[in-house]
């Protein structure tokens, strides 16, 4: 049977492996810790490139969407979210519809904890000398949750969908 | 070239400086920002980036409140604008206590 990856299911995993419900003292494990950052990290990629799969084709089969996801490449989402930031200049082909997503509060919010998100998992993953807490570790997958809530709002919105159009359209297609 | 790279790091260092400076001692909601270590280093894509390692007061439950911490990382992303900071800026949250955790437990 094919399960394919619901963006719930490793932020599930993320709250478990950080004991958010944990009434013990002390924190969890180092490597659980670093294995929450990076599941909440995958789950809100999967949540992005998701709706961006279905705004791109909304009349397709599940299975094809789950194909098309296999192109989204994670740079290229992290380049389209680093544009949405406001201090950052975006390339001149872009700018108008740039400064349209950029009206968006939640949208800004959703790019930034895109940035913040790669980077912790990329820490997690290989940075000995990161520190994780489970304070800290909680807060990031905090970060994936808002995100995913604002943009499940925002993808129904014409800023959201121009967001999630460019994400689709910086990725290339891989043959 | 080189002297370029040189000045716009400068440029940055200061303006990271600024940026911990401004958001230091601040409060969000419920949640202090009781201090802030800026520091330009590379990123995991060999970019250079500004790194914010921000110690919050401990959270009274197992972490901060979300609209505390999405407060400060707005409040954050507008003064990166204001300075004029070119560079990406990661923030790092860590409580003020930290704790044993699990397999130091089992160690001691």
């Amino acid at each position: 049977m094919q399960r394919p990856i619901n963006p719930e299911w490793p932020l599930r995993q993320a709250d478990e492996l950080a004991g958010r419900d944990a009434t013990t003292r002390g924190q969890p494990r180092n490597a659980n810790l670093r294995r929450s950052v990076s599941a909440a990290y995958y789950a809100l990629f999967h949540f992005i490139i998701g709706c961006a799969a279905e705004k791109l084709l909304p009349s397709c089969t599940h299975e094809l969407r789950y194909r098309m996801t296999r192109h989204y490449q994670h740079n290229a989402v992290k380049q389209v979210c680093t544009w949405v930031l406001p201090q950052n200049q975006p390339a001149q082909r872009v700018r108008e519809a740039i400064l349209r997503i950029r009206e968006s509060d939640d949208l800004i919010d959703v790019a930034d904890a895109f940035i913040q998100l790669q980077e912790a998992r990329h820490e997690a993953d290989y940075d000995h000398l990161a520190d994780f807490t489970r304070p800290g570790s909680l807060a990031l997958i905090d970060m994936a949750y808002d995100a995913r809530n604002k943009l499940s709002i925002q993808e129904e919105l014409p800023k959201g969908e121009l967001f999630l159009a460019h994400v689709s359209m910086a990725s290339r297609l891989q043959p | 070239m080189y002297s370029r790279l040189v000045v716009v790091i400068m440029d940055d260092s200061i303006g990271a400086v600024s940026l911990a400076d401004r958001v230091r001692g601040r409060t969000f909601g419920f949640t202090r920002v009781a201090d802030v270590t800026a520091s330009i280093d590379r990123d995991s894509e060999d970019t250079i980036a500004v790194f914010l390692d921000i110690t919050l007061d401990d959270p009274d439950g197992a972490t901060w409140p979300t609209e505390d911490i999405v407060e400060l990382r707005r409040f954050l992303l507008r003064g990166a604008a204001e300075l004029e900071l070119e560079l990406t800026v990661y923030l790092r949250l860590s409580p003020h206590t930290d704790s044993p955790q699990d397999d130091e437990l089992v160690a001691q």
